[in-house]
């Protein structure tokens, strides 16, 4: 054993604690081999160790995990409502783009057809169209593909919601 | 039986979306975080909030955990960060939660003594006082190495700190520990050095 080697009371806790090296751990266990009053010591810290290792944990009131779930749960409601909202989103973005289209094709169609023919032909057609010949019309097909549309639309949401839901409840 | 789960898979039934899991997770830890954020904040109103936002903020990255660390580990890294929080905004001049600079005063340790009258009990109840005594650090590098059982390594994880700079704060906090037991506890404690 070194006869330099200094036992000092950080040191031994230390080798309590089991933080020191194997070369350390040896010249200590050498040192208290021939040093009973500080083996002494060492199972002294050895109970301050138990006691700290036995200190009593704090009690949350007995609410507590239920105040936990309770918040969790609103923080869950809340999200699942943002992602309802972005779902919608694109939902609402797609039927005013089609509403859009539905609006603006027929127009543009129009305004080509009147550079084209002259006006009075195209007034005849529309006096004289009975309701068979009407159903045919443009305006009225776009009417159909629009409210179709809208109707699909509708659906998909409606679906998709109701996946959600059903996730949810499973959960 | 759902009392023996482990932590890894509550954690998966908890990510996609189990909430019983959760509330597990919470019951198991509870009393944990609690302390820990208690240890800290020294404020069981406080402490109440600290820990609730802690499991908060837990669950909310709770995809993100992929069990590098232990869970406990990565819990209580989150108490620490809510609690340096807490006390950020309650003080907006603390920085760290370190007093280093702080003297300790030691008792001249004299000849070692192995005798020492007092029941277990008795003296955890004191200890449990005298860390509540203690600055928030030390209470806490204290209450996460010999009440939780979390290595050095972990410690370092949990405070951000280095091994060294661990190993020293643990002995500081030990030192001021011995302090206020025998500046206010010197009655209850026969003997701690």
């Amino acid at each position: 054993m070194n006869n330099n080697f200094q036992i000092t009371e950080d040191l031994l806790w230390d080798y309590a604690d089991g933080f020191l090296s194997s070369e350390e751990k040896h010249q200590v266990e050498a040192f208290l081999g021939q040093h009973p009053e500080w083996q002494q010591r060492l199972q002294a810290i050895r109970g301050e160790q138990q006691a700290l290792f036995n200190v009593p944990m704090e009690k949350p009131r007995a609410d507590f995990a239920d105040r936990v779930m309770a918040s969790w749960a609103t923080e869950m409601v809340h999200n699942h409502a943002k992602n309802k909202a972005k779902g919608r989103d694109w939902i609402i973005i797609a039927i005013a783009a089609v509403f859009g289209l539905f609006i603006l094709t027929p127009i543009v169609v129009m305004v080509v057809a009147a550079l084209q023919s002259s006006a009075p032909e195209v007034s005849n057609q529309i006096t004289s169209v009975d309701w068979g010949t009407l159903a045919t019309t443009p305006v009225v097909q776009y009417a159909s593909y629009l409210g179709l549309t809208f109707l699909t639309l509708r659906f998909a949401e409606k679906w998709f919601t109701q996946r959600s839901v059903s996730l949810k409840a499973t959960v | 039986m759902a009392a023996t789960l482990s932590d890894e898979t509550l954690i998966q039934q908890a990510v996609q979306g189990r909430q019983s899991a959760y509330a597990m997770l919470v019951k198991r830890y509870e009393q944990y975080v609690f302390t820990l954020a208690l240890r800290f904040v020294k404020n069981r109103e406080d402490a109440h909030e600290v820990a609730q936002d802690s499991f908060m903020r837990a669950f909310r990255y709770l995809p993100d955990f992929r069990g590098d660390a232990k869970f406990t580990t990565w819990l209580y890294k989150i108490v620490f960060s809510t609690s340096l929080n807490h006390l950020r905004k309650n003080n907006p001049d603390i920085l760290s939660l370190d007093d280093d600079d702080k003297p300790i005063k030691l008792k001249d340790p004299g000849t070692p003594d192995a005798s020492y009258g007092m029941e277990l009990g008795d003296r955890s109840a004191s200890l449990q006082r005298a860390i509540n005594l203690l600055s928030p650090d030390d209470a806490g590098i204290i209450t996460l190495f010999y009440l939780y059982e979390q290595s050095l390594d972990e410690i370092c994880q949990i405070m951000g700190l280095t091994m060294s700079n661990a190993k020293t704060k643990l002995c500081r906090a030990r030192q001021r520990l011995k302090v206020i037991l025998d500046e206010k506890f010197s009655s209850e404690v026969k003997e701690w050095i």
